[in-house]
């Protein structure tokens, strides 16, 4: 059965009427989701102990780092987190010889792409994955059911592009003399701006348009998508956003959502932006001569 | 004596040649599916069968590239296509995608797996864990620093591939998918349209644009490594890869023969020679910059000012022949030159010399003063013995 996830931006989202929640811990996150550290996340386990908290690790990590990232794992062994979002497998490696029995989700977006490579990580203990927003819906679909891995999917917000070590925002204020007062900027192509920030992992891009789904979400139910992620990140009234998502799964869970309704449902979200889901990217510019 | 390799790349086989020619001790290629450069010519299976056996005649490797980020789909294919790779003989398969590494573990157990860069391989545990799979060699990611790639050296004692020279993406490898969302090409399945070198409108939180002279943009020096090639081959670097399917036989030629001396030179206790970092300098036309090798890259390692990419003019020609009696070489032309330009001459073999142009005729003998047409087969004075496939310059050392 289909359930909303939520990529949290402010605490106070954990007050809404849902069951999952992913948040990134500070210095290891390179979602657009809130970063927290290990004690607010305790603090927020204790006071939300019926809620799902998924937390992302999904930095790529250097060496000097391991140690660090080790103990963190050992801690949150001990915490009641539901699920590890992971790229670096320096993750995956530190849970299986520290025996931590985490429970890993393969997060790295741009490269859950199929089915046999998201099969390789379910042979290896990593039972669930974030697929990727890259590809069409058919090929979600075509992944789900042929996997037995949990699938999450993005289903509604603003998602990370393009990650970088360097510091791209502060090296370029600094060439031209102007201070960085803000947390985020944005790049404009054609008409679009795409949100650009720094975190302590370097420089990302964001997606400058809303993905939305919700006009699949008969398919998504249809086909068990086991996590419909909806990301607040800069979303103005994510209480209707996560409303609207609620009524709809609830009635296509029911087999009793019509295209009527999901009209009515979908208007209320102003928003067609689909993304990847109904045409692939380009994979070759020259078509083959000789082959 | 280091067996350290030095690692070209061959968007053909033209290329190919020049590269072994020139001293790579290996090639890298991509074939015309699931390879990360997919609008290079690359080559079919017929024309990677060629390359095999000319590069092992030289007693020379090749590694093909299947580095795409795999969808459902790509997996078509793929099989056949490994195993024809496998009975041609190349030397190793270069791979990102962990399902793909596993499935040709599974089809073709015997045949070298390389993990390619775009893993972003930047920590030893990362690198135990396919060393635990079976692969025999990591591309390390570009954003490793010296302490990283002797720790990961030290605690793996795998097979280690570090970039010194050439373009650098911004983004980490494979978590970037700029060209996806702004042009629909495929960066992850070698569409990339190198948005982080595209100048953009910048704006505040408030949306309102900064202005300035200078547009925001991403773009990055070019890599060059070649101060810190002694400190590669001490830390036992495998080897040595340098970027660019894409590349002219000029460039190949003049950075593979740049490299090829100066790991020689450190091998044989020769002091560094300071025009090998002139000459990289001015082959491609950007500045390079050892990146994050020793320290984080900061706004001197960017480009601002929206540069132009200008063609370089400096490759005259090619050495097609040697007349010792008259003191002539033969020269398939490349670009404008005429009497009284001084040029230079450098080649595998032939250390770089520096001469006047005094004399050019062309095939029937006739005198010109220009060589004006390309690839024109022309005559020119040299009192030094040249050789076959030796490159004339433009002099600028």
């Amino acid at each position: 059965m289909s359930k909303l996830c939520l990529m949290v931006n402010k605490l106070n989202e954990l007050n809404l009427e849902l069951e999952n929640y992913i948040i990134g811990l500070k210095n290891f996150n390179s979602l657009n989701i809130l970063e927290i550290n290990l004690e607010e996340l305790k603090e927020i386990l204790e006071k939300y102990e019926n809620k799902n908290i998924f937390l992302s690790l999904n930095k790529l990590i250097h060496n000097d780092e391991l140690d660090k990232i080790s103990n963190i794992l050992i801690e949150l062994s001990k915490l009641n987190i539901s699920g590890i979002i992971f790229d670096d497998i320096s993750i995956f490696q530190l849970n299986n010889r520290l025996k931590l029995n985490l429970n890993l989700i393969w997060g790295n977006i741009h490269a859950t792409t199929n089915y046999i490579t998201i099969n390789e990580w379910n042979k290896l203990g990593v039972k669930s994955a974030i697929v990727s927003p890259d590809i069409t819906l058919n090929e979600i679909i075509e992944i789900k059911n042929n996997t037995d891995s949990k699938i999450f999917m993005i289903n509604y917000g603003m998602y990370d592009i393009f990650s970088s070590n360097r510091n791209l925002l502060s090296n370029y204020l600094n060439y031209i003399n102007k201070d960085k007062k803000n947390k985020t900027y944005y790049i404009k192509n054609k008409d679009t701006l795409y949100p650009i920030y720094e975190n302590d992992n370097g420089s990302h891009i964001v997606n400058g348009n809303i993905l939305n789904a919700i006009d699949s979400i008969n398919i998504c139910v249809k086909n068990s998508i086991d996590y419909l992620v909806i990301n607040s990140y800069m979303i103005d009234n994510i209480e209707l956003v996560v409303n609207t998502f609620k009524e709809a799964l609830d009635l296509a869970s029911q087999d009793n959502l019509s295209d009527e309704k999901l009209q009515i449902l979908s208007n209320k979200l102003n928003n067609s932006y689909r993304g990847f889901l109904d045409k692939e990217t380009i994979y070759k510019v020259k078509s083959d001569v000789n082959e | 004596m280091s067996n350290i390799e030095l690692l070209a790349p061959a968007g053909d086989l033209e290329r190919l040649k020049w590269a072994l020619m020139y001293g790579a001790d290996a090639v890298y290629i991509g074939g015309r599916d699931f390879s990360l450069r997919a609008n290079a010519t690359n080559f079919s299976i017929d024309e990677i069968k060629e390359a095999v056996e000319y590069a092992h005649n030289l007693n020379k490797k090749v590694y093909v590239t299947v580095n795409i980020i795999f969808h459902n789909k790509n997996f078509n294919g793929l099989k056949e296509y490994i195993l024809k790779l496998s009975n041609i003989g190349v030397d190793a398969l270069i791979v990102s995608d962990l399902g793909c590494i596993m499935y040709i573990k599974k089809i073709c157990p015997e045949i070298e797996i390389h993990l390619s860069t775009q893993a972003s391989c930047m920590n030893y545990e990362a690198a135990k864990f396919y060393q635990n799979l079976g692969v025999k060699r990591i591309v390390l990611a570009r954003e490793t620093n010296k302490e990283n790639i002797k720790d990961i050296i030290e605690k793996t004692h795998m097979d280690t591939e570090v970039f010194i020279h050439g373009a650098m993406c911004v983004g980490l490898s494979g978590r970037c998918v700029l060209s996806n969302y702004m042009t629909d090409r495929d960066s992850n399945r070698g569409g990339c349209s190198q948005i982080c070198r595209w100048n953009f409108d910048l704006f505040d939180s408030d949306k309102n644009e900064i202005i300035d002279d200078v547009k925001f943009t991403m773009c990055s020096k070019d890599l060059s490594m070649i101060k810190f090639i002694p400190d590669l081959i001490d830390l036992k670097v495998k080897s040595l890869k340098i970027e660019g399917r894409m590349r002219s036989i000029y460039y190949i030629a003049t950075v593979v023969n740049t490299y090829r001396r100066c790991i020689d030179d450190y091998l044989n206790k020769k002091e560094f020679d300071n025009n090998y970092i002139k000459v990289l300098n001015r082959v491609a036309n950007r500045d390079n910059v050892p990146q994050f090798f020793d320290k984080k890259p900061g706004v001197e390692e960017q480009y601002y000012l929206g540069r132009q990419e200008l063609s370089n003019q400096d490759f005259l020609g090619i050495v097609l022949d040697y007349d010792t009696d008259k003191k002539m070489a033969t020269i398939e032309q490349r670009n404008y030159f005429s009497v009284g330009d001084e040029i230079e001459i450098f080649g595998p073999k032939t250390d770089t010399i520096t001469f006047k142009v005094e004399q050019i005729l062309d095939e029937d003998n006739s005198k010109l003063n220009v060589a004006r047409h390309p690839r024109q087969i022309v005559k020119i004075n040299c009192d030094f013995k040249v050789n076959k496939y030796d490159i004339m310059r433009v002099k600028y050392l």
